[in-house]
């Protein structure tokens, strides 16, 4: 087995800041700019992540896991949904998605979500792949609640 | 070892790669009656002119050579020996030292007038049938959709925005009468009418009316009224593939008779897929895929995942959810948030979640499958039900993967 990369959540040190929330739209803003002109109510720039709360209010940050055995995965019937064999992380390819919102339905956790304008695709964590200093919703957290791990 | 599967849908093809994936050496052999690879659920974007046939596969293009598998394709097994084990087909005889049988289903053609004869009635369930369609529909007039569920949706959808008229003819008071309840049916109703859209529910067809070139021109309502069309298409269920099965000695009925580890009544003869009768989903088929190819590969693995009552649904960029029984019961307790673009429905018996329907806002909505499948009781939570995440069931593995964690009293 290979080794993996995994955002590890220690939730106890979440203060509900939702930093990494902002990092997460900023990172996946369509237009260009900084963290101070982010439109947050413009729903292209939704995050990838959220922070819930419990009955008692409790902070719980919920992320994708790029699970083992992705229900995703085996849900989605257009290819787009793939567990990546060499880094496994679990991608999403909007150009070959069918938006049918199986993926959806199927993840136990219910992390994704269709995106609120338009309803025709997936919002869905990617590692920041693009992004050759990784994941920013880790860099982004002040409580080191969210932190990056390799798991075998 | 020569692994050998019939058919390239979504079990079949989960077979070849999970095989593969376990074992580099073993020879695997494809066999399908379809041409290439495709997704049957995107048949309607084809129809639709919204994708060409490279882009319906749900495999890359390369999926044979870099796994190499040999692959048949427009190969129909005609019969099987299982006492010899081999397949076969038209000009060939293929060996096998196990057989997967995925050939899926077939469209149900009912026995009324001439809807099995005609020559322009066609089913909804393979590329040749999107492609004829797409074919005839600009020089036909009016086409007429027989069944409203999803299939039947889904062509309808397609030949909508090809600006066809469609008439849909359906026995039930309500569209999509097996997915979700008449408040949700409404709304997309009156989406399709829309745009372009007839339909005639409460309707039986009794008989046909064709041509001297054996095209069906009318059909004919258990009312006596005639509607006219120039293409009818049949959505009116599906039915296990099984004709390969004949003279075999593999057991089957309706479906493929098959053991938790889904071996069939003969030696190293597997089946996955819709043709076991297990459920008509997707994902199903994909994991039954999955499980039989494990245990073709030794690794004696049970199939658990039985729940299908759920669906998806997305038209007109609405998109809907539904899970477990959306028909409550008397003593049901129902609990309806309407707000505007989104309804939700939640239906609880004894505490537990046994139904949903959420349509217009899925957001965050997997754990309802979760809670319904595994009988979560809820009624502990000081929550409002419409606020519930997994943060309410929040576990976590030391390698950093979610788990549920409820109170083991809850889990009945
Ligand atoms: C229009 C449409 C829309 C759908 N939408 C959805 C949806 O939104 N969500 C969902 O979950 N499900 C949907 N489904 C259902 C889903 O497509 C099926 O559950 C799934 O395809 C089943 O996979 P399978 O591998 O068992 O069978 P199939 O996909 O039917 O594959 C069977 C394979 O066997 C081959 N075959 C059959 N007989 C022979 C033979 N004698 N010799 C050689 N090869 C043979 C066929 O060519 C084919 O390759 C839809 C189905 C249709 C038709
Ligand atoms: S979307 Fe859900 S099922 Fe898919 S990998 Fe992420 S957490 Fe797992
Ligand atoms: S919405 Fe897209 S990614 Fe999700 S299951 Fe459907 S096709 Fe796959
Ligand atoms: S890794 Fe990137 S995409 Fe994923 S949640 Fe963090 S910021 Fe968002």
């Amino acid at each position: 087995m290979s080794q993996i990369q995994r955002i590890m959540i220690d939730h106890t040190k979440c203060n509900g800041c939702k930093s990494c929330s902002l990092a997460c739209m900023q990172a996946h803003r369509q237009d260009s700019g900084s963290l101070y002109d982010l439109d947050l109510t413009d729903g292209t720039n939704e995050s990838r992540n959220s922070i819930q709360t419990d009955a008692n209010g409790v902070y719980f940050p919920l992320f994708c896991r790029h699970c083992d055995d992705p229900q995703c995965v085996s849900a989605c019937m257009s290819g787009a949904m793939t567990k990546n064999p060499e880094n496994k992380l679990v991608q999403y390819d909007g150009k070959q998605c069918a938006a049918c919102f199986m993926c959806v339905m199927n993840c136990p956790f219910g992390i994704i979500k269709p995106d609120n304008p338009t309803k025709t695709y997936v919002i869905k964590c990617d590692f920041c792949a693009k992004d050759k200093n990784g994941p920013n919703c880790v860099r982004a957290c002040p409580n080191k609640a969210i932190y990056i791990e390799e798991v075998v | 070892m020569k692994q050998v599967i019939i058919g390239s849908g979504a079990a079949g093809i989960a077979a070849a790669k999970t095989i593969r994936n376990i074992n580099k050496n073993n020879d695997i052999t494809i066999v399908s009656s379809d041409e290439s690879i495709y997704s049957r659920c995107m048949l309607h974007k084809y129809t639709g002119h919204e994708r060409d046939q490279t882009s319906l596969s749900f495999v890359p293009n390369d999926f044979f050579t870099t796994n190499n598998i040999t692959w048949y394709p427009g190969e129909s097994v005609l019969s099987i020996d299982t006492k010899n084990n081999h397949i076969q087909l038209q000009n060939k005889t293929l060996p096998y030292d196990n057989l997967l049988i995925a050939t899926g289903s077939e469209a149900v053609i009912p026995n009324i007038g001439q809807l099995k004869t005609a020559t322009n009635v066609y089913g909804y369930r393979h590329l040749t049938d999107a492609k004829t369609i797409r074919e005839k529909a600009p020089n036909v007039k009016k086409i007429l959709i027989v069944g409203a569920g999803l299939v039947g949706l889904d062509v309808a959808y397609a030949l909508l925005k090809l600006k066809k008229p469609v008439i849909i003819v359906e026995m039930a008071p309500q569209i999509l009468s097996l997915n979700i309840d008449s408040t949700a049916a409404a709304v997309y109703q009156k989406l399709f009418e829309q745009n372009g859209c007839t339909f005639r529910l409460n309707s039986k067809i009794t008989n046909t009316q064709s041509n001297q070139n054996g095209e069906i021109t009318h059909i004919t309502l258990e009312t006596g009224e005639n509607i006219a069309c120039d293409m009818v298409i049949v959505a009116a269920g599906v039915r296990p593939s099984t004709k390969l099965l004949e003279g075999s000695g593999i057991e089957y009925d309706r479906a493929i008779k098959v053991d938790p580890y889904l071996k069939t009544s003969c030696a190293n003869v597997y089946a996955a897929g819709s043709v076991t009768g297990l459920g008509e989903i997707w994902q199903s088929a994909v994991k039954q895929g999955e499980t039989a190819a494990k245990n073709m590969c030794n690794i004696k693995t049970q199939f658990t995942d039985t729940f299908t009552a759920k669906n998806t649904l997305n038209f007109f960029d609405l998109p809907t959810l539904s899970v477990g029984n959306i028909n409550p019961e008397s003593d049901d307790t129902v609990h309806i948030q309407t707000i505007p673009n989104s309804y939700k429905k939640i239906i609880i018996r004894n505490n537990i979640v046994t139904g949903i329907i959420l349509q217009g806002n899925l957001n965050y909505s997997g754990i309802w499958q979760y809670l319904i499948k595994n009988k979560i009781d809820v009624s502990q939570l000081k929550k409002s039900l419409w606020s519930i995440s997994f943060a309410d069931f929040y576990g976590i593995d030391p390698d950093g993967q979610y788990k549920y964690d409820c109170p083991a009293a809850n889990q009945k």
